[in-house]
C-alpha cells in the first residue's frame, strides 16, 4: 500500500496542474501582500507618526493602533478584493492539481495497468488520498505563504478590539484564538481550508464518473460554493454554520452575522467527507474498467 | 498454469458482448483470438484480467475463482487497445513506476525489457512525444516486464513497422513456457496463423466451433 501511495504522491507533485495552481495562488498572495504593505501598513505608519507628532506622544490625547499580522494576512485582510477573489476561486485551485487525474487514467485505461499490479482497493484509496492532499496543498499553501510574508513586516500580536480594526466579533468561531493567539487562528483556519481544498478535489474526482465532462466536473465545486454563498445563504441566513461557502473564509462573513460555530462546522465537514469517500469507493469498487 | 472459463457471459447496456464462453487455456503455447472488430476479443481479455466482471459464469485461474478467491490473477501483464502511460514521463520512468507497484524488478530488468522491444532506456523524450509505434513497443514492454504467468496482448503489432513486427514476433515466441499462458488478439488472420499455436475464432461474443468457422 505504501508503494502505491508514494507513487501517487510523486505523480501528484509532478503534475502540471499542481504547478499551475501553486503559481496562481502565489501570484494572488504576492499581489495582495504588495497592496497590503502599501495601503494598510505604510498608510497606517504615516498616520501613526503624524498623530504622535501632533499629540507629543501623550496617550491622553487618544491612541493609534499599529497594524497586526492578521491585518496583512490574505485570510483576514478585508480592504482589498484579494481575499474575496481567493476564496471564490479556491475550489478551482483545489481541483487543478489532481482532481481529474482519476477520470483521465480511467478513460485512457492507464488505471488497468495499475489495478492488475496492485489491486483495485489499493489503487482507489491511494488515488483518493493523493487527490485529497493535492487539493489541500493547493488551498493551504498560499495562505501559509501569505502568513509568512505578513510576518515579515507586521508584528505577530493580537489585534486590539478597541482599535476597530478587527474583522471578528467576540462570539465568532474561534474568537479566543483570533483575539489572543492570532498565528494559531491563522494556522487553524488554514487547516480547515486544507480539508475543504481536499474535499473539493475529491468531489470533482467522484462526480467526473457521472458528468463525463472534464470541465463540468472541474467546475462543480465552485458551482456548489457559489450556490451556497449567493443562493442558500440569502434565502436561509440561519444556515451559515452549515454552509462551507461562508465559513471557509477566516473573515467569517466579515462578522456580519457571526453565528458560525464549531459544532455545525465539524458536523458538516465530517458528513461531507464521509459522503464523498463512501460514494467514490463504493461506486468504483465493482466498476468495470472500461472507457465510458 | 490453467485458465478455465465456464459459461461466461457479459452484458453491457443490454447487449451481450460475451455469450456463454466455455474454454480452458493451458500454459506452454500461444493462443490467438481472431475475429472482426467488436467480436469480443478485447472483452475476453479484460474479463480474464479481472478488469470487468462477468454477468454470469465463472473464471478459475489455477483452480481459484476470479472475483471470489482472488480479485486479480496473481501474475499478469497486459496490453489492451491503445497503450496508455503518463504523458509527462519518459518510457523508462513510466516502466519504473509500474515496476515499483509490481515489486521485485530491478533497474537492469527495466532497461533490459526496453532494449528488448527496441526502445532506448536513455531516451529523454516524454511519452506524449512518442510515435504510435514507440507507444506500442512501450506497451509490449510493460506487458512482458517481469515475465508474468499470464500475458494478454491485444493487437500487439498495431502501428509497428515491418522490421519491428519480426522483433515483436521473436519476443513473443521467446516467452513460451509451460507455466505461462500467452493470449494474443489480432484481427489479421494471416498474422494470427503465423504467431499463434492455437487459434480461437470469435464472432458476436461467441467462440466459434470448428464447423461454424468453416461454414
Amino acid at each position: 500500500m505504501a508503494t502505491i501511495i508514494a507513487m501517487e504522491f510523486k505523480k501528484m507533485m509532478r503534475s502540471r496542474g499542481m504547478r499551475a495552481a501553486l503559481l496562481a495562488g502565489a501570484l494572488i498572495v504576492v499581489l495582495q501582500t504588495g497592496w497590503s504593505f502599501r495601503h494598510i501598513y505604510l498608510e497606517n505608519e504615516q498616520s501613526y507618526r503624524k498623530i504622535a507628532e501632533w499629540t507629543y506622544g501623550d496617550p491622553g490625547y487618544g491612541r493609534w493602533f499599529e497594524c497586526t499580522i492578521l491585518e496583512g494576512w490574505l485570510g483576514c485582510e478585508s480592504f482589498s478584493s484579494y481575499n474575496m477573489l481567493y476564496f471564490l476561486i479556491l475550489p478551482i485551485l483545489a481541483v487543478m492539481p489532481y482532481g481529474l487525474s482519476f477520470y483521465n487514467e480511467w478513460q485512457s485505461t492507464y488505471s488497468a495497468q495499475i489495478i492488475v499490479r496492485c489491486g483495485r482497493g489499493k489503487y482507489l484509496w491511494a488515488k483518493y488520498l493523493a487527490t485529497f492532499i493535492s487539493g489541500g496543498i493547493a488551498a493551504a499553501l498560499p495562505l501559509l505563504l501569505s502568513l509568512l510574508l505578513s510576518a515579515c513586516y507586521l508584528p505577530a500580536i493580537p489585534t486590539d478590539p478597541v482599535s476597530l480594526q478587527t474583522v471578528l466579533m467576540d462570539r465568532s468561531m474561534w474568537a479566543f484564538l483570533y483575539f489572543e493567539h492570532p498565528v494559531c487562528y491563522a494556522l487553524a483556519y488554514t487547516g480547515l481550508d486544507f480539508v475543504y481544498g481536499g474535499l473539493f478535489a475529491c468531489i470533482t474526482m467522484t462526480a467526473a464518473r457521472w458528468l463525463r465532462n472534464r470541465f463540468g466536473a472541474a467546475m462543480l465545486p465552485v458551482l456548489l460554493h457559489c450556490i451556497g454563498y449567493y443562493c442558500i445563504y440569502n434565502l436561509l441566513p440561519e444556515t451559515e454554520s452549515y454552509l462551507f461557502s461562508l465559513y471557509l473564509d477566516p473573515n467569517q462573513s466579515w462578522g456580519m452575522v457571526g453565528e458560525i460555530s464549531t459544532g455545525p462546522v465539524v458536523l458538516t465537514t465530517v458528513l461531507l467527507a464521509a459522503a464523498v469517500t463512501g460514494i467514490f469507493i463504493g461506486s468504483n469498487r465493482k466498476r468495470d474498467v472500461l472507457t465510458d | 498454469m490453467e485458465i478455465e472459463l465456464t459459461n461466461v457471459t457479459k452484458t453491457i447496456k443490454g447487449a451481450d458482448v460475451l455469450k456463454n464462453i466455455t474454454y480452458t487455456f493451458r500454459g506452454g503455447c500461444i493462443y490467438g483470438v481472431s475475429g472482426k472488430n467488436g467480436c469480443g476479443k478485447t472483452m475476453l481479455m479484460r474479463i480474464i484480467a479481472g478488469l470487468i466482471y462477468p454477468s454470469s459464469g465463472e473464471i478459475r485461474i489455477n483452480g481459484k475463482r476470479l472475483g471470489k478467491d482472488i480479485s486479480f490473477p496473481e501474475s499478469i501483464g497486459l496490453l489492451i487497445e491503445n497503450p496508455a502511460f503518463l504523458p509527462d514521463y519518459t518510457g523508462y520512468e513510466n516502466l519504473k513506476l509500474l515496476a515499483k507497484v509490481q515489486g521485485g524488478l530491478s533497474d537492469a530488468d527495466i532497461r533490459g525489457v526496453l532494449q528488448e522491444v527496441g526502445l532506448d532506456p536513455e531516451d529523454k523524450r516524454k511519452f506524449y512525444k512518442y510515435s504510435l509505434g514507440m507507444r506500442q513497443r512501450l506497451g509490449i514492454a510493460a506487458a512482458v516486464m517481469g515475465r508474468p504467468q499470464i500475458i494478454l496482448l491485444d493487437e500487439p503489432i498495431n502501428a509497428i513497422d515491418a522490421d519491428g513486427v519480426e522483433e515483436i514476433r521473436g519476443i513473443i515466441r521467446g516467452l513460451i513456457h509451460e507455466d505461462r499462458i500467452i493470449l494474443i488478439a489480432c484481427h489479421d488472420k494471416e498474422e494470427m496463423d503465423y504467431m499463434a499455436d492455437i487459434v480461437i475464432p470469435m464472432s458476436e461474443g461467441r467462440i466459434l466451433s470448428e464447423t461454424e468457422e468453416k461454414g
